[in-house]
């Protein structure tokens, strides 16, 4: 259940974005990609799920494994692929839709269930498991952009556990939230790591602190360093990262 | 303190500057839904909704003018349909299929600037050409082509405009549950329903109150239209045809065409408003 990337190569318009990218991102964990801006971490992040194709002039070259299979060329199904891989963006995005739809949509086009029975129960259950069922209930049908930023926020993350993930990408996830729903949300990461590999973009050192079982540390599209956090975060073996860490840029 | 004061008396000249031009405006909606609303009363009545005209529309002073409220109906409701239909898909190509940036949309859209632009005449002579080239008449079918044509351009920058403001975020939210692309077109719609709204509204404004088109290509009838070959009378030409008539009570006739015609447009900006505030209501 590991993702290798192997050697890859990200140009967006002739420009070099990721260089020679190559490092595994273990199960079961939270591995936390951090960086100054504009160093690719977000890039990196969109080609793990080929989000990466809806941007106009890009070239991608190398190997991305997920479960053993190359994502990377024409011949991968990219559809069941993203299915496989959640998402939760930067700012929270609901789709115009209620609350319960929101939910039920990504189980609607993978046609998951059968009976509405049984949509009703797995909708439920996912957002009890994001700790929003209780604050919405009887609330389903309104539309999801009445909940707060926080509360949007969770409901995207349950939006996209619906699908039944094996990842979870997580691209600045909290840092549009506020002090008390960006530690809901990222407590919830916590607990989901029994459950999911996570890969989990972050501006923040302190929160990569908190919560990274690996690091990863880029600079200008190349990966510097990538370990376990203990090790990167107390024994920095790279000059750029023992200077990023010490705050000298960011 | 002088420069104080400088500043007030700027504030002061510039909000009364404003303060004009509002009056201005307003004055000018009064008074022209004042001049067709008094003027038009004159000569309205059920008949004038109801009957076909008698004794022609040019001098005739009987009956009413039935024949162009439904061939405006015909043009209108059947140029939307088809605009809408020819105009959607091409909005989603541009903002969903291409990616951002891409150089095809760019030239699109500039085209459709320009068509945009292009005089309604223009339109009505291009349709009449092209009727005359396949040795079509002045018809129904003439009118809602010709409409339609004119209509297209509104309705592509109008909706493109509503979806390309449009949260990217939201195709890739889509897009990472594994939806296709088509799956992805339901939300989009929702998303943009009350651009559509709008969009339809402004076409049909336009469609309705545009003379210059359909003369050539619907022609004008006393009668109603029984199949798209035959031709259809509209609304703004039953003004224009009867407002330069010789005779005070057809003119009159023409004044009462023209406050059907405006308040057709209203009721319909109305009910439009209505639905795209019902459309909104889980817009992000």
């Amino acid at each position: 259940m590991a993702i290798e990337v192997q050697k890859l190569n990200v140009y967006i318009k002739g420009n070099h974005i990721l260089k020679d990218v190559s490092l595994t991102l273990p199960e079961r964990q939270i591995t936390c990609i951090i960086g100054p801006s504009g160093c690719g971490k977000s890039t990196l992040l969109r080609t793990l799920n080929r989000l990466i194709d809806t941007t106009e002039g890009v070239r991608v070259e190398g190997k991305v494994l997920v479960d053993g299979t190359d994502i990377i060329g024409s011949g991968a199904e990219i559809i069941e692929l993203r299915r496989k891989i959640g998402l939760v963006s930067q700012r929270p995005c609901p789709l115009p839709m209620s609350i319960f739809e929101n939910v039920a949509y990504g189980c609607r086009i993978n046609k998951m269930f059968k009976h509405r029975r049984q949509l009703v129960y797995h909708v439920q259950r996912k957002l009890k498991e994001v700790g929003l069922f209780d604050e919405i209930k009887g609330r389903m049908r309104a539309p999801a952009t009445r909940l707060s930023i926080g509360q949007q926020q969770r409901l995207c993350l349950a939006r996209s556990l619906a699908v039944q993930p094996e990842y979870i990408l997580a691209d600045e996830a909290t840092s549009a939230l506020d002090p008390i729903s960006s530690k809901t949300v990222e407590d919830l990461f916590v607990s989901f790591k029994q459950q999911y590999t996570i890969v989990m973009v972050t501006h923040t050192l302190h929160q990569a602190l908190r919560i990274a079982d690996n690091v990863v540390f880029m600079y200008l599209g190349e990966v510097i360093e990538t370990g376990p956090a203990s090790d990167v975060f107390n024994h920095p073996q790279h000059e750029l990262t023992q200077r990023y860490l010490s705050g000298i840029f960011s | 303190m002088k420069v104080s004061r400088l500043k007030r008396i700027r504030e002061t000249l510039a909000k009364g500057m404003m303060w004009c031009s509002m009056l201005l405006v307003f004055g000018l909606l009064v008074s022209v839904i004042w001049t067709i609303f008094s003027k038009g009363m004159k000569a309205m009545s059920w008949d004038m909704l109801l009957k076909l005209p008698g004794g022609g529309f040019y001098i005739g002073k009987e009956g009413g003018f039935l024949n162009a409220i439904v061939g405006s109906l015909y043009i209108v409701g059947a140029s939307t349909l088809l605009g809408l239909v020819v105009s959607v898909p091409v909005v989603f190509f541009l903002n969903v299929y291409l990616k951002k940036g891409s150089r095809l949309a760019y030239v699109a859209r500039l085209a459709f600037d320009v068509l945009f632009g292009v005089p309604s005449i223009v339109y009505g002579a291009f349709g009449f050409t092209v009727m005359v080239y396949f040795g079509l008449r002045a018809s129904l079918l003439g009118g809602i082509i010709v409409i339609t044509l004119l209509i297209i351009p509104i309705f592509i920058r109008t909706m493109d405009e509503a979806t390309r403001n449009f949260p990217r975020d939201i195709l890739d939210a889509s897009f990472a549950l594994g939806a296709t692309r088509w799956e992805t077109l339901k939300v989009v719609v929702r998303q943009i329903a009350p651009g559509i709204a709008t969009a339809a509204l402004l076409s049909v404004g336009r469609a309705i109150g545009d003379a210059a088109s359909v003369m050539f290509t619907a022609g004008y009838t006393d009668s109603i239209p029984t199949s798209l070959s035959q031709p259809a009378a509209t609304l703004p030409l039953a003004v224009f045809f009867q407002l330069s008539s010789p005779i005070p009570e057809v003119v009159d006739r023409a004044y009462a065409a023209a406050l059907v015609l405006t308040v057709t447009v209203l009721l319909i900006s109305i009910v439009g408003r209505f639905i795209t505030t019902r459309f909104s209501k889980n817009k992000v």
